[in-house]
Formats: C-alpha cells, sequence, structure tokens
C-alpha cells in the first residue's frame, strides 16, 4: 500500500499556522520574561526603599539639634547630612576621680552599637549638679585621651576607665553615680556615583588625622537626583539652621539596576521618611 | 485514504511547550508576588515591634510605680510587661536604678504574631515633687491657738532619721494680718507658743488656676502620684508588714517614721483624700493632702508635709507634726489648736517625703537610646 505525503499546500498551511504558534508562544514568553526581570527590579527597589526607612530611622531619631553642647547637626543641605552620630552610652559605677581626670564605667551596663575608640569618639557625659534640681541637669563635652580595662568597679566588677580632657573640677562634681556616658562620631550621609554612573547613598565617618573615610554604600543604586533631606522646625515651617530642625525628611528614589542601552527604562519607586528628632529638648 | 493512527503532527508538541511555558511564566510570578508579600509582612511586623518596644519605654513612665520603683537598690532591677492596645504587639522590659536619681528602662517590643522583636531604651531621672515652705504652719482665717501649743519653726531632725545638718530656720506661723505688729490669732502669746526666725510673719499663698500656689507642685500633680486616695471618714494610720515586707497596698500604712529602718521606713506615700479627714491617733509619713477638713487627734503623729484645703482642728492629747503644715481654709472657718499640740518645722522631713513621692521622667535632653 502506497502511503500519501503531505501535499505542497498542506505543507504551505501547516508551516504558516505553526510559525503563527510559535510566534505567539514566543511573543508570550518574552513578554513574560520582561515582566519578569522589571518585577525583580521592582522587588529590588522596594527592599531599598524599606532598607532606607529602617537606617534614617535609626540613624537620626536619636539626634539633639539644639542641645547645651551645640547641635548634633553639624552641616545640612539638600543631598547631604553631616551630624554627631551615637555609637556607645556607658553608665558611672563611681564618682568620678577629679585629680587623675577619669570617670569608670561599668563595662557589661551598656548601649552600644561598637565600643569607644580613642581618636574616634567625642564623649558627652551626664551632670546632674544639684541631685534635688532638675533645671541645672547638663551634658558636659569632653575629650577622650585613653582608655583602659580592668575590674574597676565596686565589688570588683569589670569596668572600664575614660581618661577624660576638657573638664573642670566644679564640672566633674556634679557628676555622680550612674550618670551616663555616650559616645559620638562625626558621620556624614551623601549621594555619591560609582564609576559605572549609578548613583548611591553613601556613608562616611571622619577620623582625625585621616579627615573623612572613603565612602561606604549603604543603599541603592538612587536615580541621579534620588536623596533629598528637608528640615522642619517644632511649628512645622522650614528650619533655615540646625538648632531648629525638630523633624528631618527624607525622600529617596530608587532605581533599579538595568544596565544602560537596555530598551526599556530602569524601574523607579520613591518613599519620604519623616524622622523626628527625639532626643531634642524638651519642657521639664 | 483515512491516515493511519500512528501518524502525528507537531501540534502537540507545541501545546506542550506552550502550556509549559505559561506554567513557568505563572509560577515565577506567584512566587515573586507571594516573596513580595512576605517581605512586606515581615516588614510591617518590624514596624509592630518598633512600636511595641518605643511604648515598652513609655510604660513605667507613664504610670511610675513609686513603691516599687523609687525602692530599688543601685544595681537592681524591677520587670515589666503588658500588650499594645489595638492588639498590634506587645513588650516586656526593665527599670533598673544606675544611680540616686538615675534609672535606664530597657524595652523589648514582640510584633503581633511574636516572630519579629525590637529594642528600645531611655534613661529616666526621679523628679520629686517640689513644694515650697514657707513656715512651719502656713494658715489663713481666724484662728484659735491653745496655752499648751508648741509651733517651733527651727530645723530639726525627726529622731532615728539619717539627716544631712540643718538648715536655716523658718518663722513658726505664717499668715495673713491686717496689721504685722499685732499677732492675728487669739489664745496662746506668740513669745510663749512660738520659736522660730522670725517669730510669726505676714503673709499668705495665692489661689491660681491649678488651685492652691504650692510653689511648684499643683494638686493635680499630686493626685497623679499618690499611692491612696481616701474618700475621707476616720483613720487612724499604722505601719504593717507581712514576714518583714511592707504592706504599701494598706490604706492605713503610711510608712514608719518611728522605726526608720524597718520595713515601711522607706515608705513615703502620697495620700489624697478627697472629703474630711479625721485621724485620731496613729502615726505616718509622706505627703498628706486633704480636699476638706482635717481633724487630728489623740497624739497622731506624722513627719512630712501636710496640705489642707479646708480648715484644720487638732484636738485631745498632743499630736505632732514634723515637717510642715499648710492650711489654705478656703472656707474661711474658725480653727483651733488645742492640747498639747507640736508642730515642727525639718527640711529633712520635708525633702525625704517628697522624694518619696517622685516619679521617673525622661531627661530634659538625650533621654532616648538605640539598644543594640
Amino acid at each position: 500500500m502506497r502511503v500519501r505525503g503531505f501535499t505542497l499546500v498542506e505543507l504551505l498551511v501547516s508551516m504558516f499556522l505553526s510559525s503563527i504558534a510559535i510566534l505567539a508562544i514566543g511573543s508570550v514568553f518574552l513578554t513574560g520574561l520582561r515582566s519578569y526581570t522589571r518585577q525583580i527590579e521592582q522587588v529590588q527597589v522596594r527592599a531599598n526603599l524599606r532598607l532606607a526607612l529602617a537606617t534614617f530611622t535609626r540613624e537620626l531619631r536619636g539626634l539633639n539639634s539644639g542641645g547645651q553642647v551645640g547641635s548634633d547637626i553639624v552641616e545640612m543641605n539638600r543631598s547631604s547630612l553631616t551630624y554627631r552620630a551615637h555609637r556607645s552610652t556607658y553608665f558611672l559605677c563611681t564618682v568620678p576621680n577629679h585629680s587623675a581626670s577619669t570617670v569608670t564605667v561599668w563595662q557589661d551596663q551598656q548601649a552600644s552599637l561598637r565600643q569607644i575608640e580613642v581618636g574616634r569618639d567625642s564623649l558627652l557625659l551626664f551632670a546632674e549638679n544639684v541631685e534635688a534640681d532638675h533645671d541645672d541637669n547638663l551634658w558636659l563635652a569632653a575629650g577622650l585621651t585613653s582608655v583602659s580595662t580592668g575590674r574597676f568597679c565596686p565589688g570588683g566588677t569589670p569596668g572600664i576607665r575614660f581618661f577624660v580632657q576638657g573638664l573642670s573640677d566644679m564640672e566633674l562634681g556634679g557628676v555622680y553615680r550612674g550618670a551616663a556616658v555616650r559616645g559620638f562620631q562625626l558621620t556624614k550621609i551623601r549621594l555619591y556615583t560609582d564609576a559605572e554612573g549609578r548613583s548611591w547613598v553613601g556613608l562616611q565617618e571622619l577620623r582625625p588625622g585621616t579627615g573623612w573615610t572613603i565612602t561606604q554604600p549603604v543603599l541603592g543604586p538612587v536615580a541621579r537626583r534620588g536623596l533629598r533631606f528637608d528640615y522642619y522646625r517644632s511649628d512645622g515651617d522650614f528650619a533655615n539652621q540646625p538648632a531648629e530642625v525638630a523633624r528631618i525628611s527624607i525622600k529617596v528614589v530608587g532605581v533599579g539596576d538595568t544596565p544602560a542601552g537596555a530598551s526599556t527604562s530602569p524601574v523607579r519607586d520613591s518613599l519620604t521618611i519623616h524622622v523626628a528628632l527625639r532626643n531634642n529638648p524638651r519642657q521639664s | 485514504m483515512a491516515r493511519g493512527h500512528g501518524e502525528s503532527g507537531a501540534v502537540l508538541a507545541l501545546v506542550v511547550f506552550a502550556l509549559f511555558v505559561l506554567g513557568v511564566l505563572s509560577g515565577t510570578a506567584y512566587l515573586l508576588s507571594y516573596g513580595e508579600q512576605r517581605v512586606s509582612r515581615k516588614f510591617v511586623r518590624f514596624l509592630q515591634a518598633s512600636a511595641a518596644a518605643d511604648a515598652g519605654v513609655y510604660a513605667p513612665l507613664s504610670k511610675w510605680n513609686a513603691e516599687l520603683y523609687n525602692r530599688l537598690e543601685l544595681g537592681s532591677s524591677a520587670t515589666f510587661a503588658g500588650d499594645l492596645a489595638d492588639g498590634t504587639g506587645a513588650y516586656a522590659g526593665s527599670v533598673t536604678r544606675l544611680g540616686a536619681r538615675l534609672f535606664i528602662v530597657a524595652a523589648e517590643g514582640t510584633s503581633a504574631d511574636e516572630e519579629v522583636r525590637q529594642r528600645a531604651g531611655a534613661i529616666f531621672r526621679l523628679q520629686s515633687l517640689r513644694i515650697t515652705v514657707n513656715a512651719a504652719l502656713e494658715i489663713s482665717g481666724p484662728l484659735d491657738i491653745g496655752q499648751s501649743v508648741r509651733i517651733d519653726g527651727i530645723d530639726r531632725s525627726p529622731f532615728a532619721w539619717t539627716c544631712p545638718p540643718a538648715g536655716p530656720a523658718k518663722p513658726a506661723v505664717r499668715c495673713p494680718a491686717a496689721n504685722p505688729n499685732v499677732q492675728p490669732w487669739s489664745g496662746c502669746d506668740a513669745s510663749r507658743c512660738l520659736v522660730g526666725s522670725p517669730v510669726w510673719e505676714s503673709g499668705t499663698r495665692t489661689v491660681g488656676p491649678t488651685g492652691l500656689d504650692l510653689g511648684g507642685a499643683t494638686l493635680a500633680d499630686l493626685r497623679a502620684v499618690a499611692a491612696h486616695i481616701l474618700q475621707g471618714g476616720t483613720l487612724r494610720p499604722q505601719a504593717s508588714d507581712a514576714n518583714g515586707i511592707c504592706v504599701t497596698a494598706d490604706n492605713s500604712n503610711w510608712g514608719d517614721p518611728i522605726n526608720p529602718r524597718g520595713a515601711c521606713g522607706d515608705h513615703f506615700p502620697t495620700v489624697y483624700s478627697v472629703g474630711d479627714l479625721h485621724v485620731r491617733s496613729g502615726y505616718g509619713q509622706g505627703t498628706l493632702v486633704v480636699d476638706g477638713d482635717l481633724t487630728v487627734a489623740d497624739g497622731f503623729r506624722y513627719f512630712g508635709v501636710v496640705v489642707v484645703l479646708g480648715s484644720f482642728k487638732s484636738t485631745g492629747v498632743g499630736s505632732q507634726i514634723t515637717g510642715a503644715l499648710i492650711v489654705a481654709n478656703q472656707d474661711y472657718e474658725p480653727q483651733t489648736l488645742e492640747g498639747m499640740t507640736r508642730i515642727r518645722y525639718s527640711n529633712c522631713a520635708v525633702t525625704r517625703s517628697l522624694a518619696g513621692s517622685g516619679r521617673g521622667v525622661l531627661l530634659r535632653e538625650r533621654s532616648w537610646l538605640d539598644l543594640y
């Protein structure tokens, strides 16, 4: 028995139909792939914005813009912020030693991101002065010259001894057991551009002698002008001076990591965060 | 001729391939959206936990337990816990005494599903209420002082109390006088019954929008920190303890000034009575505020500050108030101090009593801490 083959017409029709089907499926596939890629970008951008919310809130809410020892905000503008960042808190286990200019703190009672370092941190020391009086409480600014550890606290418990400078006997006389010692470091948040032309939000720290460290990326990539700070007073108006700032608004515009020259524009999304400075002076 | 069963085209393969591609795409889309949803939920939990931690820091501040926190030893802690009212989280934490007046509060907040935890802390300072004391007895209105009454403005420490050295003397009596050279009360002569520097002086406290001017604390402040709010009535206060632990919840336990090293020796409650109060014998220490008339009798002894908005009457066997007595006498009723009544100024009793009712407040600046 002889089996018949396809006629030319049948072959052409089937090839035509097959190519339409393949094109349709390919088109769906490519669309899906693009959609998948954009969704991945969208997820990345949103993750960045969430990171911005968490980072900025934690980093900036502890600032004090109008304190007795000057503002923690050193320099403020639209694209960068330089501030005294809180990095450590300790508590005195004994009264200060006036003659040796030392304060001794508990080693195991602290709230620190990292240990205090000579040359990197400056100190603020809480002075109650007249104990029964709330109005004469002060934070005293001091320099740190050296640090030693040992069993310095009552009962031979572990302590850290800070050798401080810049405080008079009278000032140290108003500091009692239990007073807080807080360590600060000058820090800058700013926008910068990498070698490939992408913008990032970065952080720098000031090290005496060597100047600002190289910028460490905190989050990104962001749009070219994807970081903007606005500063507000407690009455809601714009603040012109660091000492007036009660609230900082941070707008971050995140972008996807689409390679340059891609046919589609990168994904963009933005987030505005308002951080109230909760360590600002309050009414007693 | 019909085609055989073994013959087949490419359609089936194409359909299978298309279904596979669509399946992969929908699966990926689902996974992406599910992943995004999970991350978003996690972030909401992070925010819930952060808010709960902050609420935890405020918890001891808003309901300062003076009986517990004010009596903590240096370095010791007391714990607390609670839920957020809207059910979005919970907190637990501790108050640790760092110094005579300084505390650290550390709180850990958890999200509603308890999957995420965040910590926050703050430094608190013990702030005592301030009442300015101008004399051993400040009083207004028609007053009769019996022959055996003694009012003393010399600063003296209560017996067996640990106190700083005595300070300057105050007037024995301060009251309004039409003529500053003529004593404005009847009965005992100033030179016989009163000791002070000066013996007495003319003056009165003003009444402002927040009530009687006490020189710092308002009546609302005093009521807010009161350990006992009484409806008035008759009472015989005395210290009470159970197995060496002071029973501070007892409305009749106003501390133990007689035995300062006893279980209730450090108990200096603020007692606020919203009606007329009769105290017959017994003893106490702290701050006593009576929004009404106060009658003391039969040897009642009190150490601290007594503020009476109505009138004051002392009868029977001598009652003693060591610290300061402020009588507003807002109804301008006749008042009598009879028997062997003793009113003595004591800066130590005043200061310790007010400190006992102190409450935690955030430092004026740089109070908040991030805990890691």
